[in-house]
């Protein structure tokens, strides 16, 4: 057992604390009296993981060993984790190529000559060559692509119908995975909430599945994720279809990087030894000097690693809620009452080549009032959340076409959900265009930026305002937020509805991501 | 005032009665002279009979206040009873009634500078019609001639009112100004002229295409023949000491009136009014029809467009009251001189009540700083003060003015268009707006406030004193009764400046509102690709394709090479994109198309998808969503057109001629460009029934003006300087899409990284067989 989370009361003596701010990383003097949340150290990684993971293949939760379920002349199917989980270290080899490579290790031995590897990536950009290399490393790649390595695609001709919604909306599923024999799915998550549902194929369905699914009408407030939907699902945890039957590979990972270089950025301030002050004057000089392109890949380099902390493997049913369990040690267990107000930090992700859009970055932030490091909203209904990000509205061309048009073509008009979903949805999905660029290119799906913006929905009811400190004039208003320059202008701007003395809550460190939406 | 009638029972016939000084003796007459008859000779216009012409001016605003006196029906009776329209232009006249007292000759050209022929047609011949026509009637009337102050040429000292001493023969003037045209018209047509002239149309029209370089040859050779003849009229006028060749023309008239009409044995008066400007006191006081000539300077001066001024301001600016020209010229009409005795009257105020110069400037300061134009926006204009520095010294300033700010046009239209260098081109053209402003005043007026002469007006006078004691109110016509502050002040200048209100206060543009498109299945909207769709260039994608298809060793020594020929390709994109195309494309020569296609469907279609512009998408999407049918055309590649297909209903693209599967650097079919993407586009909108008119075309060049007209809805988007130009003189739309997303430098190191190749190895391969 590691160290607990513990609650910091800001005071004369504490220092200056490490805040996200998009690439930027800000030293914050945060009022008196202001509690701090930080969450529990990591877990000490897996010391050994290629045995953790042959014990865990070998010895699975109510299930046969593996080797056992690969036979020869049985069609396989391996499905693994896209970028929305990190890539956990730069140097060494990806963990979910250090599993594949166990499995596939068994599959040959097993005489299995029919595999295929499908990135789970549900509405998703397709992963590029350089993606799929970097998660899986040159040798599978170079043995199974470009034809048996692929993305999961939405759209296809090739879709199977498993199941109902409770609507009547069929349940298609990627064609390839229902007519397996075996599903194998290895799945990675940091923190509770982002370990997506118990179901792998609610990461394989096909676009009108996951229209219907992810509808607006369907998202009850209070619950972020799927409540209506995870029934449906229920029958397809164990087994897709008739025959392919789900062996699940979960492995979880310390919440935060652990590198060495950016490690002082979730350690405690008062503990920072006299290196990590002057790494922190160093990156904080850097951030000062650097054009904010360059920053991009600045805060990109500064995340590296992150620990393994446990490799379970199993029947899915059995297998999900001991790693949900597992990942509730790290969170934040106990803080006295709901805040008036809520801060939080919002780094561009650690993962390649991808600087959050506005969309994307507010979705983001939005989600950790429910899908936080912490059980319960961190504040109170008609609270304050301050989010710093600086809400840029720059969109990636290749893998934001729909999202470039959400933000100019709708949110100009409505930021009001059911409004949306009412007026626009349809018109999206249905535009041959984006369903191209998703199909050929790396465009993330076109319904893709409205589930974000439904996720944001509950924490925007729950909330009385919510401020985005640094967040681009413009853009913050399109959101239906507002902007400020400093923390003080933002609790300046909050005394509104919380007071001149609010109670104030920073969430330290970076937020958990939320599933489906990265 | 009761026994005092003039002109009694007459009946008089007026020319000119449209004019300013025309409707204002109209007026008068109809107002005050309620027992004479009129008989109007006015030119029929366009559609507009001269009854019809008749009808609308007695709505004017000149006539308001006898209306309001007399009512509705006088005014009917009067125009049915008391005044006669004979339809006819100047030079024809035919059927002039025989029982004429009076005839007040006010029909003259009211431009200054137009060209020889037009002058002597309009002033000269003019003259001769009517008054030709006049002696066949046989009758007998007083002719009153209005010329002008003017006709006293650039003298200094003063003029007397008395016959123009001067030896010219307006029949020689006349006979060689007509000519003039002949031998302009053909000097305009020799190989040296037309060869400067088609020079200068490929300049700018060069890139169009032929077709528009020939039609603006011929608008050129047109302006040129006009400018000759202005030319011509100048500086004949000045080579025989007048200003302009309206002084000219109109001191040959006099002529022509003493000649045919004084020299037969009849009657004539002649009149010459000095600048005439706003009424003093009748119909209303500041009452005035359109700028007249000082007007737009003092406009100009009021909106701080005019910094300093090629005047002295000793001159004497000899402005005259409308009213008092036309009760002076009424007075002079009841009084006729003897047979043999020509009279002539100056019409001025210099002689006895002279305003200068600096007296103008100083009230026009005045009255702007008490009552500032507003500028939209902005507060209110503040006028400049002047210093008078002279002549010379302006015109030098002036002319260093025009230098820079040609020299900057030119500039700007070499250099690759950008947001910065469209700003500075808008810049630019409103400089030289101002500029083309000033000169055009400082030409004109320079004559009027470097005047050194005074027009003595004591003939004039002494018929003021002939009145009777009670009708000086009525029918006086003293200048020195004017106080020129107050009539600055109080009359003039509120005049004009309401006058520019109303033709100003037009709404004005407002922050453009997002109409969705009309809903028409036969419209079409026609896109060019590259500058327009896409923020790239065709140079750029093969630069792409090259270093995706290359080993990166070789990248230095292609991309040396294409730098190096890039100067080239430059000149020849600046000839003719045609030729741009062609020259270009042989470096595509040994590529196979089937390695390409895979290599754009692995890299370089990615790369592409990066250069488009999400307006575009969005524009294509609307056009779409209101039944257009959606069409790109394009000189680029139909390989490396491919993923932008499903962005488009119908794709019209460039073709490589191949042969075994191999490229071999030329097209198949002549590349569809500037003038013949026009032709394609009217061939295509006839066989496909699209209806032009009603259907769009997006380009970004200038290349594409002769193809974006066709269209009723032209767009510019992200115009070069040329385009940009252009659109903004015919009020086309302009867009503004996003330049550049992503950044050229980030798409080299993806590739350098390999982070955008797809499906297959992302090992570089070639694909041209060397």
């Amino acid at each position: 057992m590691s160290r607990p989370g513990f609650v910091l009361s800001v005071d004369a003596q504490t220092p200056p604390l490490v805040v996200f701010q998009g690439e930027k990383v800000l030293l914050e003097r945060l009022p008196i009296d202001a509690s701090v949340l930080y969450p529990p150290e990591a877990l000490p990684g897996i010391h050994s993981l290629d045995a953790a993971i042959d014990d865990a293949l070998d010895t699975p939760v109510d299930s046969d060993p593996l080797s056992a379920l690969l036979k020869r002349g049985s069609r396989v199917t391996i499905v693994f984790e896209d970028l929305t989980q990190p890539v956990t270290s730069r140097t060494a080899p990806d963990v979910r190529q250090r599993v594949i490579e166990h499995v596939l290790e068994r599959a040959a031995a097993a005489g299995v000559d029919d595999v295929e590897l499908i990135a789970a990536t549900g509405l998703r950009r397709r992963l590029t060559a350089q993606d799929l290399q970097r998660v899986l490393g040159e040798r599978i790649y170079a043995s199974f692509g470009p034809d048996h390595v692929r993305s999961h695609d939405a759209e296809s001709d090739s879709l199977v119908t498993v199941g109902e919604l409770p609507d009547t909306t069929p349940i298609e599923v990627n064609g390839r995975v229902a007519s397996s024999d075996l599903v194998i799915s290895v799945r990675l998550a940091t923190a509770v909430g982002n370990e997506g549902a118990a179901a792998v194929a609610t990461k394989l369905i096909g676009a009108k599945t996951a229209r219907a699914r992810g509808a607006f009408a369907n998202r009850g407030a209070g619950a972020a994720a799927d409540t209506n939907g995870a029934d449906a699902f229920d029958g397809l945890v164990d087994t897709i279809g008739d025959k392919a039957q789900v062996f699940t590979i979960d492995v979880t990972l310390t919440p935060e990087p652990t590198g060495p270089a950016s490690a002082f950025l979730s350690k405690r301030e008062r503990e920072w030894s006299l290196t990590d002050r002057a790494l922190s004057a160093g990156l904080q000089a850097a951030t000062r000097i650097l054009p904010s392109r360059a920053r991009v890949g600045l805060a990109q380099v500064s995340g590296v690693g992150y620990g393994v902390t446990s490799v379970v493997a199993g029947k899915p049913s059995s297998v999900h809620p001991l790693t949900e369990s597992f990942l509730t040690q790290q969170q934040v267990g106990q803080f006295d009452s709901p805040a008036d107000v809520a801060l939080f930090g919002i780094p561009n992700p650690g993962s390649i080549g991808s600087s959050l859009n506005p969309v994307t970055a507010a979705a983001l932030g939005l989600g950790q009032i429910f899908n936080g490091s912490t059980a319960e909203p961190v504040v109170r209904a008609g609270g304050t959340a301050i989010f710093y990000h600086p809400l840029t509205p720059w969109f990636h061309p290749l893998h934001d076409p729909a999202y470039i048009d959400f933000f100019a073509e709708v949110l100009t008009k409505t930021t009001d959900p059911a409004v949306i979903s009412a007026e626009y949805e349809e018109k999206f999905a249905a535009d041959p265009w984006y369903r191209h660029v998703y199909q050929t290119s790396f465009a993330n799906h076109a319904l893709h930026p409205f589930h974000a913006w439904y996720s944001a929905a509950p924490a925007i009811d729950h909330l009385g305002e919510v401020i985005f400190v640094g967040g681009d004039h413009e853009a913050t208003r399109r959101l239906g937020f507002k902007s400020a320059t400093t923390l003080a202008d933002a609790l300046e701007m909050a005394s509104d509805s919380v007071g001149l003395t609010p109670s104030i809550t920073y969430v330290h460190g970076a937020p958990v991501s939320v599933p489906e939406v990265s | 005032m009761s026994t005092f009638s003039p002109l009694e029972g007459q009946h008089i016939m007026l020319t000119g009665a449209t004019g300013f000084v025309g409707q204002a003796i109209l007026e008068k007459l109809l107002a005050d002279y309620p027992t004479t008859r009129m008989t109007l000779l006015i030119r029929p216009k366009g559609s507009l009979t001269g009854e019809a012409r008749l009808k609308s001016l007695l709505r004017k605003p000149v006539f308001s206040k006898w209306r309001e006196r007399v009512g509705q029906d006088e005014v009917d009776r009067a125009m049915a009873e008391r005044i006669t329209v004979i339809e006819s232009s100047m030079g024809s006249v035919a059927g002039l009634p025989a029982d004429l007292d009076v005839l007040i000759h006010s029909a003259s050209t009211v431009s200054f500078d137009p060209p020889i022929d037009e002058a002597f047609k309009t002033n000269v011949g003019g003259a001769v019609g009517l008054y030709e026509a006049l002696l066949a009637t046989g009758s007998d009337p007083h002719v009153v001639h209005v010329s002008t102050a003017y006709v006293g040429g650039i003298n200094k000292g003063t003029a007397v009112e008395a016959s123009l001493k001067h030896s010219i023969q307006w029949r020689d003037e006349m006979a060689a100004a007509l000519a003039a045209r002949t031998t302009v018209e053909a000097s305009s047509r020799r190989p040296e002229v037309l060869r400067k002239l088609i020079a200068d149309a490929k300049i700018d029209n060069g890139k169009v295409g032929p077709h528009a370089v020939a039609l603006a040859a011929e608008a050129g050779r047109v302006e040129w023949v006009t400018k000759r003849l202005v030319d011509y009229g100048r500086t004949r006028a000045q080579s025989v000491g007048w200003a302009d060749v309206y002084a000219f023309t109109k001191s040959m008239s006099e002529r022509v009136a003493e000649e045919l009409w004084a020299g037969n044995g009849h009657r004539l008066s002649v009149v010459r009014p000095a600048i005439i400007e706003s009424a003093l006191r009748h119909p209303f006081p500041g009452w005035i029809d359109g700028f007249k000539v000082a007007d737009p300077l003092i406009i100009a001066y009021g909106r701080g467009l005019v910094p300093e001024f090629p005047g002295l301001p000793d001159s004497i600016l000899d402005i005259i009251p409308v009213d008092i020209v036309v009760n002076a010229t009424l007075a002079v009409a009841a009084n006729p001189p003897a047979v043999d005795d020509p009279k002539y009257y100056h019409l001025s105020s210099g002689g006895r009540n002279p305003l200068t110069f600096r007296e103008i400037y100083e009230n026009v300061l005045k009255y702007f700083r008490a009552n500032p134009i507003p500028d939209d926006q902005r507060g209110h204009i503040r006028t400049p003060y002047w210093d008078f520095p002279g002549a010379r010294a302006i015109a030098r300033s002036l002319r260093t003015g025009e230098r820079a700010n040609r020299l900057l046009q030119r500039t700007l239209l070499r250099l690759p268009s950008t947001k910065t260098t469209r700003t500075f081109m808008r810049q630019a053209s409103a400089r030289q707006t101002d500029l083309d402003l000033l000169r055009a005043y400082s030409d004109l007026y320079q004559n009027y406030t470097q005047a050194e002469i005074i027009y003595d007006d004591s003939r004039t006078a002494a018929l003021n004193e002939t009145l009777p004691a009670g009708a000086h109110e009525t029918f006086g016509f003293d200048a020195t009764e004017i106080d020129w502050d107050h009539y600055l002040q109080e009359v003039h200048f509120p005049a004009v400046t309401t006058l520019m209100r109303t033709f100003s206060s037009r709404p004005r543009a407002k922050a453009q509102v997002e109409k969705p498109l009309p809903h028409n299945p036969e419209a079409a909207a026609f896109f060019d690709l590259e500058g327009t769709v896409l923020a790239s260039n065709i140079i750029e994608q093969y630069l792409w394709v090259r270093l995706a298809s290359l080993d990166r060793s070789k990248w230095p020594q292609e991309l040396a090479n294409l730098f190096g020929s890039l100067p080239r390709y430059i000149a020849a994109d600046r000839r003719d994109r045609g030729e741009f195309i062609r020259t270009f494309y042989r470096r595509y020569e040994g590529v196979d198309e089937q390695a390409l296609k895979g290599l754009i469907h692995d890299t370089v279609g990615d790369v592409l998808l990066q250069r488009i512009r999400p307006e575009a998408v969005r524009q294509i999407r609307k056009h779409r969503e209101a039944g257009h049918r959606t069409i790109l055309v394009t000189g680029a590649i139909d390989v490396l057109v491919e993923p932008f297909v499903t962005l488009f209903d119908e794709v019209v693209s460039s073709h490589m001629h191949s042969k075994d599967g191999i490229w071999t650097g030329h097209l198949s079919k002549p590349p569809l460009v500037d003038e013949a993407r026009a032709a394609w586009l009217r061939l295509y909108g006839a066989r496909e029934g699209i209806d032009l008119a009603k259907s769009y075309a997006y380009g970004d060049s200038i290349a594409d003006r002769s193809w974006l007209e066709l269209v009723g809805n032209p767009q510019a988007v992200n115009p070069d300087a040329a385009l940009f130009q252009h659109a903004t003189q015919k009020h086309w739309r302009i867009h503004q899409w996003s330049d550049h997303n992503h950044s050229r430098i980030d798409t080299i190191s993806e590739l350098l990284r390999g982070d955008i190749v797809t499906d297959s190895t992302p090992s570089p391969k070639d694909i041209t067989h060397e």
